[in-house]
């Protein structure tokens, strides 16, 4: 392929441009902003009547003694793990592709954490004694208990917080810097604080560099770990249902779905209301459904392999929590969950598929209410159907348990995010910038395509002459036959 | 006491490779530059490649692994809580732990790391175009002495868009900011 497939032109003035207009706030984005904050205050006052009038407002009974807090917990941190795998894993790999959008994922991924951390402390009942799960001796001396997975279970989450903000903080320095020199105000104030002092020298991105990618190497294999140890939550118990040696890449690969499939959703309406079109293309939709398609197909196979070894070892009590699961009380929210993570994924072997804003956002928002769903159904089967007959149960949510525990959390990240892409670039600046450094012989091959008549040359940055006409976007397939494009 | 200095602007990342080996050819030492974009052409033209912050990540994965096994160690001894037979010490979950807090500590260390050696945060002027935060590539000729006139042609000679002569605190420091950019009359020709 040459240079000369598809228009390909990035004006780095213009990037900056861009990024710095996405920061200004419309008025009916504050109109917006403002109905998700009431929403918000709305999901914290259910919360506060169920924390004082207790765990009645909900289904729980004595035999499911954990209700839709724990599944939305499980949600949430794989919601932060999608984000994870675009950032740091295809950075890794350098993945050209993730350059424009691997900020929203960065971003859902703090976001989600921190969500699923006050999830837990909502769990907990009295939230005000969190200091008892952390390694810090709280009673007569004592210390918890360091074999427990739930002290395993705040650390690797302690640490995934902690490693995600500063993940997504590292790599905006050199966006704050360059914000910092075109905006005035409080603005300049903030870029200027957060950006420390940056000047973009060689020695300076020269240490960005091998930071950036030691701390991928460091959060991806906490995909892994944190997913694995939350398995272990329930795992390492004896609860039919509950004990099985494949949750663990079951909750990972879980975990990668979902947050693959919210950080599609994030991304097209950050085209959409961002403007973002140019940079955001359909070529990214199509790498995006490309990994959802495997994600759903691994996925599947895990999902059939734990059906299928717990019908296999032919334990009762495993027979038990099966049969309530594809044929008892939960059967239509199983089979739901497998139509909409099993079977309309499979259009995502179109490319048209791929690249419809429309079809994605349906096909992404329907993987996560199954995901959503597929926690639901790992552990309320498995607390309903325990050992002995008489301790079977029913479960019915209740409304304020699904607002505070399934509802309430999506407002709150809507709130976040929005709030985010108007106070930082949503955009990375610098890592658009690299998908096309400026050289003469890219210059060079877009004169050359003038000349020919082409429909534009795939030169890089605009140089002086200062090209214009992008319309092939950030990232579009003639991008990659350039040598910096891998 | 302040030392003359070059700065040159450059649109491309060739021109500004191709400047930086001729000053190193006419021995230019002290050179630093600027640029939107990180560039590995210019870091090889520099002959820059240490890269010291994986020091930093060792120290602070090797250390965070040591406290992440100690504390629950030295915890379980110090008040033992007896589990099922299992040993004061069990491996297994200590280890997990270790795990995790040398993650942890070796992002810390990682983050510490880059601060320290890129020298932030730091809120002094220095010799700075904002040129370079958006598309132009800067050099930085720190120690000029005599040879400015020199410094500057062959700036030129590689295609720079502008370039001035400024005053730096020595031995590094900042003591005129350069932020306007102005192209002096004489660089323009």
């Amino acid at each position: 392929m040459s240079d000369f497939h598809g228009v390909y032109v990035i004006d780095y003035s213009e990037v900056n441009q861009d990024v710095v207009k996405t920061l200004k706030p419309s008025g009916r984005y504050f109109a917006v902003l403002f109905l998700f904050g009431l929403l918000v205050l709305g999901f914290l006052g259910l919360y506060y009547l169920m924390s004082t009038v207790g765990l009645g407002l909900t289904g729980a009974s004595s035999g499911i003694f954990w209700v839709t807090d724990i599944p939305a917990f499980i949600f949430w941190i794989g919601l932060a793990h999608g984000g994870t795998l675009l950032s740091a894993l295809l950075y890794i790999s350098r993945t050209k592709w993730r350059n424009p959008i691997y900020r929203y994922a960065e971003a859902l991924t703090v976001f989600s954490i921190l969500i699923a951390g006050l999830i837990l402390l909502m769990h907990l009942g009295r939230p005000w004694r969190f200091f008892f799960i952390l390694p810090y001796p709280v009673s007569a001396g004592a210390w918890p208990s360091f074999r427990s997975p739930l002290l395993w279970d705040s650390l690797a989450i302690g640490t995934y917080a902690v490693g995600s903000i500063l993940f997504l903080y590292l790599g905006m320095i050199p966006d704050l810097g360059a914000l910092r020199d075109r905006t005035t105000g409080w603005r300049r104030g903030l870029y200027k604080f957060l950006a420390a002092g940056w000047r973009g020298s060689d020695t300076q991105w020269r240490h960005l560099n091998s930071a950036y990618l030691l701390m991928a190497c460091f959060i991806t294999p906490l995909i892994a770990l944190v997913s694995s140890v939350v398995s272990w939550d329930f795992v390492v118990s004896l609860v039919p249902g509950l004990h099985s040696t494949v949750y663990a890449p079951y909750f990972v690969i879980g975990a990668l779905y979902s947050g693959i499939a919210m950080v599609i959703i994030l991304v097209i309406l950050a085209r959409r209301f961002l403007g973002l079109d140019n940079y955001i293309t359909g070529h990214h939709l199509d790498k995006l459904g490309q990994l959802l398609l495997a994600m759903s197909l691994i996925w599947t196979y895990l999902n059939a392999v734990e059906l299928w070894s717990s019908w296999y070892a032919g334990s009762s009590f495993d027979t038990q929590v099966l049969l309530a699961r594809i044929a008892g009380p939960f059967a239509p929210l199983y089979w739901a969950m497998t139509l909409f993570a099993t079977i309309f994924p499979l259009l995502l072997i179109s490319r048209r598929a791929r690249v419809s804003s429309g079809v994605m956002i349906v096909i992404a928002a329907l993987v996560n209410v199954a995901m959503w769903i597929e926690r639901l159904v790992i552990i309320i089967p498995a607390l309903a159907r325990s050992h002995l007959p008489n301790a079977f149960a029913d479960y019915v949510p209740t409304i304020i348990e699904i607002t505070v525990f399934v509802i309430g959390p999506f407002f709150l990240l809507a709130a976040l995010m929005m709030i985010f892409v108007k106070l930082f670039p949503s955009l990375s600046i610098h890592e658009v910038k690299e998908l096309r450094l400026p050289r003469r012989s890219n210059q060079v091959s877009q004169a050359l395509a003038s000349l020919m008549g082409m429909p534009a040359a795939s030169a890089g940055h605009a140089g002086p002459a200062k090209a214009r006409g992008n319309q092939g976007g950030v990232g579009a397939p003639g991008a990659q036959d350039n040598e910096d494009i891998s | 006491m302040t030392n003359p200095a070059v700065i040159g602007l450059f649109d491309f990342e060739d021109d500004t490779v191709e400047a930086l080996a001729k000053l190193r050819d006419a021995g230019f030492d002290d050179l630093t530059t600027q640029s939107p974009v990180s560039s590995e052409r210019i870091d090889i033209a520099l002959d820059k490649k240490h890269r010291y912050v994986g020091r930093f990540t060792l120290a602070g994965a090797l250390l965070g692994a040591l406290f992440g096994f100690l504390l629950p160690a030295i915890a379980s001894v110090l008040y033992p809580q007896p589990q099922g037979g299992m040993p004061v010490i069990s491996l297994p979950p200590y280890a997990l732990i270790a795990v995790e807090m040398a993650i942890l500590f070796g992002m810390l260390f990682t983050i510490g790391g880059f601060f320290i050696l890129s020298g932030l945060p730091t809120f002094r002027s220095a010799p700075y175009s904002i040129e370079t935060g958006e598309d132009k590539f800067a050099i930085v000729l720190a120690e000029a002495d005599d040879r400015i006139l020199e410094a500057k042609n062959i700036m030129r000679s590689s295609s720079a868009v502008t370039v001035e002569e400024i005053e730096i605190e020595a031995p590094a420091k900042a003591a005129k900011p350069d932020t306007d950019n102005k192209p002096e009359e004489e660089a323009q020709t």
